[in-house]
């Protein structure tokens, strides 16, 4: 009998902590790099993973563990945060406006709220210190007078008590140490957070190095109440609920920017509820399952004819096969582009081909039209569809007992009827499961949509949002993405709920329906 | 008795005859035009008026086409990908299909309805994740191919697994077991014996897979930024995009390029990948 | 040693030397890096400009990463994060009230000795709810450009242009196109009698008058650029025209300095001229849009830490005279900055500056509204297919484009 010989004992263990050491290593250094970064997150994930690889190899996990590891941390990384991500953020309100976090808002809308003097002056400075405290001499560039600035008060220097350089720009003076350049460039950002008090509630602030401009600051924030007061108005903006701080007294006067915030199920009822999201949805929604299924249809029908004619042996049936796989060999991004070519209106061969022979007097624009779009796509989806459906189908044919033909034509049926009564039965039941997973490619087939018609067209002038060909999925990337000024990852994110649920229960219910998962 | 054959298959050849026609049609289309050197547009006449090389020269010398960086990146990315997603794929698959455990039907049943989740809309999300990660490490994050890499890698995990297990399962599972009572553990039948008995059968699905990452388009287009570190897809895309006139000529030499070695490839493992698009359907 | 000591070694040998990874220190960068993000006409001449006069900021070095297209640059842009966003962004004036409103860039605070070097409308069209955001660089404009060899005389209406055309018309594929799309059909527009909107006496837009159904407009469309079947008359190309025009099939084109190089390539220098595109009467013409290409300052760069040095950057290097007048040789375009401007030589740059300073100050945040459904630029572009391509009604179809304008120029006064 068959003896097992291999690669084990010693050596096969000794291999594996080598590569898991090396792994190990490989990890630690990207741990404590991460730590450096500041970016914990990634380093407890990253924590997380190798914990987890450790305890697969070394302390005698489940076997079905140390197979599926590193499959199960690629796949939680990279497909199943990014759904939960997802999910979570279908509950926020998160578009233009609404994109960074509370405490990054507050920041810059206190930023925002410091204003240049209208006087607009502006110094010329040198950044030093004074004893332990920073300090600056400044030479203001609209009257030339030149004074020594701390981050408690503001001293003006009579000319002859400090050294100036050849433009009147203070270097030196008693009591003042310049910084060095490089010391300069060791404090980076932290010049700008610097403020010189001119002593009547302004200050001047050092934009970088070597400039500092008289500004005023108006807006001033409390942790503790959560407001944020105007010192000019005395209006007080307290968070409105809607990701942005807004006037007590006055809804509409808001700060921005806003915030991202959780709003659940807003984006949800919009979808359902508000017509301006509501039609175009609905519109697309019903384009969309009539794509998926023109497409799963036509591709089947031409590729089962195909895979009909082509059952019997017959000359040349080899070359037939081979030519007629090509749509399935070639890369179909190419084969969107080219097509998308030859439909151009003034250069495309399909135009000059029809006016050659007189079918047409001018130029069609063929993607200006919903109904020719349309048209199109399904066209070339059946392009490069039917070679798939060919050679499923002519799989699936070799797999019905040849038993069953014979005995149906010894009961005396003709071709088509047994074609009819036993075949196409039997091949249906094979195939639905592909057909069905078929449709949810479809259903999400963004490249053909994107790169053939970009959704066009769209009826601009008649207030659509959803160009004629849009099918949901590229409606969601609009939305989300390529919108240029009105970026909405909220609604996205619920339309690719939406999406997911309907593909998901599809294919569960294409799982159940075929029994396969009791055959595992 | 030859003829007679052929008449009553007339139908057959007149079925495949129309459809080669619709078939090759564009690629026909292409070919004229890669060779076509008069420089405008799509022409109608059957073969190139001017034949020669013009178009190819413009790809590989112009300086804003890095055609021959696009080609290594994609070579790059979409290999790396395949071996390394079809081994752990694998590795997985294996579990599912050949171990008996806890878990196994709602682990494929995750497996599923995960795969069918159209990862390029969470893109949001993978953005944060990626933005992250180039902080630390730059190679990898966002704007990078091995940024690319890892989340092509996390993307066909699913699917690859899933249709792994389908192949797995054609495999006679007599081999592993006579060695299982031989004393084996499961990880040593899987590389010893199982692995290279199925070594055909993982070519395949990591043919598979280069072919989807080669085709991938939006998450390439999204990531990679700088021309030089551009996919195939995303550069011919950029550069025929709007302006199919005056860059036709090279998209379509670019185009053949491409797509030649692919289809090559294709067509001399036919007979595997028809193989594997019907185990999961005639078992069904 | 048996198995189970060799695997207990092991394991205590693969985490120790994981665990002494982790003490490995990392390693820390001399010079800061302040890093641009930008397109691809504005990427090459940043880097030729810093070559000829080095920005030198001490302690920072300063990249640009110039992204392939504009729609490239927008949507890296639009999906930029702290971790991977830029410092410094220069591109078209829409970004100004978009990053604003997100919360991308950085306010800016300019000493009025740089202030002054800026028109008001410049400084206006960065700005967002009366803050600035970007540096102004240069114009956004365009004006025509004739190729001599086609032309003999040069036109002094548009009628001349289309008579013209009309006469040649077996020779030419079509009489004028503007390179840049429909943003750039707006001098055509307004050479015809119709405008985005009117102006308040005080200069601003008075967007409740939008005249892209003014009876004007209306008969000197029909005239112009309509045949008898009410379809276009081939004169007027706003998409998929380049190449012709490049070729010498086209006489006319509108397009700014971007496109300037490309095209003393393709005709010769010597056959090209640039004046602006001539109204229906002698001595009137067209009015481009006016916008400005922007430096802006990301928040980003803070957390990076190196704002300062990217501020430094913009204010003290981008925004000078020296550094924009030297700028205006490597782009064709007419320098934002007054002082650059008044040294600007080059009669092309020239012709650019004398169209942009009739042209109207583009605002867009109204013309980027889509609460209509689609923006000004989407609503040209149907209506130019409706009109021209499929002969809908002239007057019916203006006045609806006037009235989507309308409802997007009111929403984005609001916001």
């Amino acid at each position: 009998m068959y003896r097992f010989v291999g690669f084990r004992g010693m050596p096969a263990v000794l291999f594996k902590f080598l590569v898991l050491g090396i792994i190990d290593i490989v990890m630690g250094i990207a741990i404590s790099s991460a730590f450096a970064a500041d970016s914990t997150i990634l380093a407890w994930a990253m924590i997380i993973a190798i914990g987890f690889i450790n305890y697969a190899y070394i302390f005698r996990a489940p076997t079905p563990v140390k197979f599926m590891a590193p499959g199960i941390v690629f796949l939680a990384a990279f497909v199943i945060v990014p759904i939960v991500y997802t999910v979570v953020m279908s509950g926020f309100k998160f578009q233009t406006g609404n994109i960074i976090t509370k405490p990054e808002a507050i920041t810059q809308v206190l930023a925002r709220s410091v204003k240049a003097d209208p006087s607009g002056a502006a110094f010329d400075i040198t950044i030093g210190k004074v004893g332990n405290e920073y300090a600056a001499l400044m030479h203001n560039q609209t009257d030339g007078s030149v004074s020594l600035a701390t981050t408690s008060k503001t001293t003006l220097l009579a000319p002859g008590t400090y050294t100036a350089d050849a433009n009147g720009v203070p270097t030196a003076a008693p009591g003042f140490t310049p910084l060095t350049a490089d010391e300069i460039a060791a404090l980076g950002d932290k010049i700008t957070e610097l403020r010189f008090p001119d002593g009547k509630g302004k200050y001047v602030a050092p934009q970088y190095g070597t400039l500092g401009v008289l500004v005023s600051q108006d807006l001033t924030y409390n942790a503790k109440t959560d407001i944020i007061t105007s010192a000019s108005t005395g209006a007080q903006y307290v968070d409105n609920g809607t990701g942005n701080f807004a006037n007590k007294s006055n809804a509409n006067d808001f700060l921005t920017p806003g915030w991202r915030t959780a709003n659940f199920p807003q984006n949800f009822v919009n979808l359902v509820t508000n017509p301006e999201m509501r039609d175009p949805f609905i519109r697309v929604f019903i384009w969309t399952v009539m794509f998926a299924f023109l497409s799963v249809f036509t591709t089947f029908l031409l590729g089962l004819g195909l895979a009909l004619a082509l059952d019997k042996p017959m000359r040349g049936r080899a070359v037939y096969r081979s030519i007629l796989i090509l749509p399935y060999a070639i890369p179909s991004f190419m084969s969107i582009l080219v097509w998308r070519g030859m439909f151009n209106t003034d250069f495309g061969v399909i135009n000059r081909l029809l006016t050659s022979m007189h079918l047409i007097s001018s130029n069609v624009d063929w993607f200006n039209s919903t109904f020719d779009a349309r048209v199109i796509v399904i066209l070339v989806n059946l392009w490069l569809g039917f070679p798939y459906m060919y050679l499923i189908s002519s799989g699936a044919l070799q797999a019905i007992p040849s038993e069953l033909k014979e005995a149906a034509s010894i009961d005396g049926a003709t071709g088509l009827q047994s074609l009819r009564r036993i075949t196409m039965p039997l091949l249906l039941e094979i195939l639905t499961p592909l057909l069905i997973s078929s449709f949810a490619f479809n259903f999400n087939n963004f490249n053909i949509i994107y790169l053939l018609t970009g959704g066009g067209p769209r009826e601009a002038l008649a207030g659509e949002r959803a160009g004629g060909t849009d099918i949901l999925i590229s409606y969601a990337y609009q939305t989300a993405i390529s919108a240029p000024n009105s970026r909405d990852y909220g609604l996205a994110s619920a339309i690719s709920m939406f999406m997911f649920v309907i593909v998901a229960g599809l294919s569960m219910w294409s799982i159940r329906r075929s029994k396969a998962l009791e055959e595992f | 008795m030859q003829m007679r054959t052929f008449r009553k298959n007339l139908w057959r050849h007149a079925y495949a005859w129309v459809l080669i026609i619709f078939t090759v049609f564009p690629i026909w289309i292409v070919f004229t035009s890669a060779f076509e050197t008069t420089g405008t547009l799509v022409t109608t006449s059957v073969f190139p008026t001017k034949p020669g090389w013009s178009n190819f020269t413009i790809l590989f010398n112009s300086p804003d086409i890095p055609f021959g960086a696009w080609i290594r990146n994609t070579m790059i990315v979409a290999s790396l990908n395949a071996i390394i997603s079809v081994l752990i794929g694998a590795a997985a698959a294996y579990a599912f299909s050949r171990l008996k455990f806890k878990g196994r039907k709602v682990g494929i049943q995750a497996l599923l309805l995960i795969q069918v989740f159209p990862t390029f809309l969470a893109l949001a999300a993978i953005y944060v994740i990626m933005g992250e990660i180039y902080k630390v490490f730059p190679a990898f994050g966002l704007g990078s191919l091995g940024g690319l890499l890892l989340v092509y890698l996390g993307g066909s995990m699913g699917i690859n697994a899933w249709l792994l297990k389908g192949f797995i399962d054609t495999i006679p599972a007599e081999l592993d077991e006579s060695a299982r009572v031989d004393g084996a553990t499961p990880m040593q039948v899987y590389w010893l014996i199982f692995f290279p008995l199925s070594a055909p059968v993982l070519a395949v699905v990591a043919l598979l897979s280069f072919i989807g990452s080669f085709n991938e388009f939006i998450m390439a287009s999204v990531f990679l930024t700088d021309p030089q570190s551009r996919t195939i897809a995303v550069g011919l895309q950029q550069f025929v995009g709007g302006q199919f006139n005056q860059n036709w000529g090279p998209f379509a030499a670019g185009s053949l390029i491409a797509s030649v070695p692919l289809v090559i490839l294709f067509l001399s493992l036919q007979k595997f990948i028809v193989g594997g698009l019907t185990a999961g359907s005639v078992k069904g | 040693m048996n198995a189970r000591k060799s695997r207990v070694i092991g394991a205590a040998a693969a985490i120790t030397l994981g665990a002494s990874a982790l003490l490995a220190p990392a390693a820390s960068a001399a010079n800061k890096t302040i890093v641009v993000w930008t397109d691809e006409t504005r990427g090459p001449s940043l880097t030729k400009l810093m070559n000829a006069l080095p920005p030198n900021i001490p302690g920072y070095e300063v990249q640009v990463k110039a992204f392939s297209a504009l729609t490239a640059l927008d949507a890296a842009w639009a999906n930029a994060t702290a971790a991977t966003g830029p410092d410094v962004v220069i591109s078209n004036s829409a970004y100004a009230s978009q990053g604003a409103k997100d919360g991308k860039l950085m306010p800016l605070t300019l000493p009025s000795s740089v202030k002054s070097k800026f028109s008001a409308g410049a400084l206006g069209t960065l700005s967002y709810k009366g803050s600035l955001y970007g540096i102004p660089l240069d114009m956004d404009t365009t004006a025509m450009y004739v190729n001599t060899k086609l032309v003999k005389v040069m036109p002094r209406t548009f009628g001349d242009m289309v008579k013209l055309y009309l006469k040649n018309k077996s020779k030419f594929t079509a009489g004028f196109c503007a390179l840049d799309g429909v943003w750039g059909s707006q001098p055509v527009i307004t050479a015809l009698g119709g405008y985005a909107w009117g102006l308040k006496s005080d200069g601003t837009a008075n967007i409740m008058n939008v005249g892209l159904d003014a009876p004007k407009f209306v008969a000197n469309f029909k005239k112009f650029l309509l045949a008898k079947n009410g379809k276009s008359n081939g004169f007027f190309k706003w998409a998929d025209c380049t190449p012709d025009f490049l070729a010498g099939k086209i006489p006319f084109a509108n397009s700014g300095g971007w496109n300037l190089d490309k095209a003393r390539t393709s005709l010769g220098s010597s056959n090209l001229k640039i004046m602006a595109v001539p109204g229906v009467k002698a001595g009137t013409t067209g009015a481009p849009w006016t916008g400005y290409q922007g430096a802006y300052v990301t928040t980003f760069s803070g957390a990076h830490g190196v704002s300062a040095g990217a501020m430094q950057f913009v204010i003290q290097y981008l925004a000078d005279a020296k550094t924009q007048a030297k700028g205006a040789a490597f782009t064709n375009r007419p320098p934002a900055n007054l002082d650059a401007a008044a040294q600007v030589t080059d009669p092309s740059v020239a012709g650019f500056s004398k169209a942009g300073s009739r042209g109207v100050a583009q605002v867009d945040m109204y013309l980027n509204n889509t609460a209509s459904g689609a923006n000004w630029y989407d609503l040209l572009t149907d209506m130019y297919t409706k009109i021209l391509t499929k002969g809908a009604p002239l007057k019916a179809t203006l006045r609806r484009a006037a009235q989507s304008a309308q409802m997007d120029f009111v929403a984005g006064y609001k916001e």
